[in-house]
């Protein structure tokens, strides 16, 4: 009996002592660490962000774990990418049993609302035709355009959870948008020469960013959305890109190497990995030097 | 008083249009420097410290701009400096006529934050053609929403070959299961999943393998379920059979838990502890056992009531490293053979560990110990057996992995079980996949011997589980 009363006791300070103090920070758990940077961008200092997957991750296929649920459990807001691409988000929110951030509560914010959505399937979908998603190409945060619309979401949801602070969210808001629109204004410069040309991406990830910048989808690495390629698939394809004259190959630097590695040896076009998110090369730390890398990668390939 | 000639003038520009507000250094009331209020920005602006850009970056080589981007710039720049002049009135002692004016200062940047997303709306230049093809219709209705609940199938087909007791079905392909799932929201914090299953027996068997309503958040860190569940013992028991990384099933659970596992109606309640940096999780549930025990394998008790108890740790080692331990507990009473009604228990304790060592590999190793308790004249009865296996997903479309089993059978059947078998899974796509098992496995009562499996896992449509 002695002995169950020295392991409750110690049960109960361990749990005293990681019981999560009182924060006057809004605490906000982004589902990447895209988002994240956006959230700290419009926050500022008033948010403590935090974020589930990072990025060099492949956001399709994401393992939610029990330390995911502490932390959506001590959230005030969420903030998720939407478009069927986080379902995974789905599992920890339920888990974590958090009222505050459930769906449909003032702290859950779904980044993807009022983003015109890219390749919105139509009739009948199933897995024959890839890993397609339901509500449209949900890779949107390589736009920088659609980046203004989610830190405009993120603004609205950090009103409603925290109303203290619309001074200073909207004041961020602007000033990030603001540059926004500045540095796209480089960005488009920079490829304005190279506007209708024909790229291949490794997954359907960069239509948003090929629209943006006027460059245009000639295929994909993957014979179809989330399938392995085929050497049969990239000989085909590397005969096409050499008929077409399309000199570049846009791949994740998460995204295996071989096959787009072949398809360049393949068809002589110039392979750019470029990094898979915010932070995910060193020196990428935001999205502006994440999307100048990007930027100054194709320009200077193509 | 230069606040209200400010916030008047602005009005003004407001009123006649933008191009007035290309000149609008030229306009009077906004003198540069007068305390509190903004000098409203020209055509040239300087960006906030915080977010200058890196020298000789693509974003600094900006051109000339379209005159619409132009504007929507100015607007801004207008925006945050007034925004900068109701922080700093906030920041003020005083209030009433500051209040005021601060109140119409919000007023205005409403207005312009109006303006700029009417403008943002506007094509900047006239796109190319070719690159931007329109969006298609929505799915469904207008606005492309349905109210069809989320349904999702999985198939799960198995070829078996090898020793004649230890492969059922051996030298064809077995259907095993069919599985439905029915999931959906049905208010706000309650949801139900329905998971139906056609299983391949002796017979085809239509049955409901999980149904359960889930309301979340009930209090902070609070959930509860009601209906037929997967009893949350252990970490391996609740999940379905077509998310292990193998094919056939640890033997320590076929022999105390049972062939299809352990399955109960009934309710339980799922609390977070409102931990930092650790995930305490404490279950309880009251049920009725429903699986059943067959041929002396698996938990023949509790089919007028049980209950379970589980206690489920989880600690972050770095963002790539996490490691779990579990305790579980579930017990009622059966009738057992030649003694009667007894109290029948279910003891266990997990440990998991993944790591996640680069772009699409994960590594998880989990072991699972469990002794089946039976209360027999002048003691209990104790039979132990457990499982240890170890995966490595080596990118999206490969993975592999070995199992290592050993387990005696519950009270009053005699006998052990040991084995071990190697896995090699191929991922077509996300629901569909292709698995190769080989097992070696030894056991007077089971079986002993070699054994190939070959796996075919297929599906469509969303299907999730609970955190697992």
């Amino acid at each position: 009996m002695k002995t169950l009363k020295i392991i409750a006791c110690a049960v109960l300070a361990l749990l005293a002592a990681g019981a999560a103090p009182a924060s006057a920070k809004v605490n906000v758990v982004a589902a990447n660490q895209d988002l994240a940077w956006v959230a700290t961008a419009v926050g500022g200092d008033r948010v403590s962000v935090d974020y589930i997957a990072k990025s060099g991750q492949d956001p399709h296929h994401v393992d939610p774990r029990p330390s995911q649920v502490v932390r959506l459990a001590n959230a005030d807001m969420v903030i998720r990418i939407g478009m069927d691409l986080d379902i995974w988000f789905d599992s920890l929110i339920r888990a974590a049993a958090n009222g505050k951030i459930v769906a449909g509560s003032r702290g859950y914010v779904d980044a993807s609302q009022g983003i015109s959505p890219l390749e919105l399937p139509t009739g009948k979908l199933d897995p024959s035709k890839g890993d397609i998603h339901i509500y449209g190409n949900p890779h949107y945060l390589f736009a920088p355009s659609n980046v203004r619309i989610v830190a405009k979401n993120i603004a609205e949801g950090l009103k409603r959870v925290d109303r203290g602070g619309a001074a200073t969210y909207d004041a961020n808001l602007n000033a990030l948008v603001a540059r926004l629109t500045q540095s796209t204004q480089g960005w488009k410069a920079k490829l304005a020469s190279d506007r209708g040309k024909n790229v291949v991406t490794y997954h359907k990830s960069l239509v948003y960013f090929l629209n943006e910048f006027g460059l245009k989808e000639f295929g994909n690495v993957e014979p179809k959305p989330g399938l392995e390629p085929s050497p049969g698939h990239v000989a085909s394809l590397a005969n096409d890109m050499k008929q077409a004259g399309v000199k570049v190959i846009i791949a994740e630097d998460f995204r295996q190497r071989r096959f787009s590695d072949l398809l360049a040896r393949s068809s002589g076009a110039q392979l750019v990995i470029i990094p898979g998110g915010i932070g995910a090369e060193k020196g990428t730390d935001d999205y502006f030097s994440f999307m100048n890398a990007i930027v100054d990668r194709v320009a200077a390939a193509l | 008083m230069n606040r209200i000639r400010y916030v008047t003038f602005l009005a003004g520009i407001l009123a006649a249009g933008l191009p007035a507000f290309a000149h609008a250094e030229e306009a009077p009331g906004a003198p540069a420097g007068t305390p509190g209020v903004p000098a409203v920005p020209a055509t040239t602006t300087e960006k906030p410290e915080s977010i200058k850009s890196p020298a000789g970056s693509a974003e600094a080589a900006a051109p000339a701009q379209d005159p619409r981007d132009r504007q929507i710039e100015e607007l801004r720049q207008a925006i945050i400096s007034l925004q900068k002049a109701v922080l700093a009135g906030q920041a003020q002692p005083g209030k009433d006529a500051r209040d005021l004016q601060i109140e119409e200062l919000k007023k205005v940047i409403e207005q312009l934050q109006s303006r700029v997303e009417e403008l943002e709306k506007r094509p900047a230049t006239p796109p190319p053609a070719d690159t931007t093809p329109p969006p298609a219709p929505g799915p469904a209705g207008a606005g492309g929403a349905t109210f069809i609940p989320n349904i999702s199938a999985v198939g799960n087909i198995v070829f078996g070959a090898g020793d004649a007791r230890r492969v059922g079905n051996r030298g064809r392909f077995n259907f095993d299961e069919f599985e439905i799932a029915f999931q959906d929201a049905v208010a706000p914090k309650l949801r139900y999943d329905v998971f139906l299953s056609a299983e391949k027996g002796e017979e085809w068997k239509l049955g409901m393998e999980e149904g359960f309503l889930t309301a979340t958040a009930l209090y902070p860190g609070l959930n509860a379920r009601v209906g037929r569940i997967r009893v949350p013992f252990g970490k391996f028991n609740p999940l379905h059979t077509h998310v292990w990384p193998f094919i056939t099933q640890p033997s320590a659970e076929t022999a105390l838990l049972g062939p299809d596992g352990l399955i109960s109606d009934g309710a339980l309640l799922e609390y977070t502890l409102p931990t930092k940096g650790f995930f305490v999780r404490g279950e309880l549930g009251g049920w009725q056992t429903s699986s059943e025990a067959e041929d002396g394998l698996g938990f023949a008790a509790g089919e007028l009531g049980a209950y379970s108890g589980r206690l489920w740790l989880g600690k972050e080692m770095g963002r790539d490293h996490e490691l779990e331990l579990g305790f579980s507990r579930y017990q009622g009473r059966g009738t057992v053979a030649d003694i009667g009604r007894r109290r029948v228990a279910l003891n266990g304790v997990d440990l998991t560990y993944r790591a996640y060592p680069g772009p699409g590999r994960t590594f998880k190793a989990s072991a699972e110990l469990i002794d089946h308790q039976t209360d027999v004249p002048g003691g209990d009865a104790h039979r132990l057996g457990g499982f240890v296996y170890v995966v490595y997903r080596m990118n999206q479309f490969w993975e592999t992995g070995a199992r290592a089993d050993y387990t005696k059978f519950a009270y009053p059947v005699d006998g052990y079980d040991w084995g071990g078998s190697l896995f090699l899974t191929k991922y077509l796509t996300e629901q569909t996949s292709l698995r190769l098992e080989y097992q070696y496995a030894n056991s007077p009562l089971l079986g002993s011997g070699n054994g190939i499996y070959f796996q075919i896992l297929f599906g469509s449509g969303p299907h999730t589980h609970n955190l697992q």
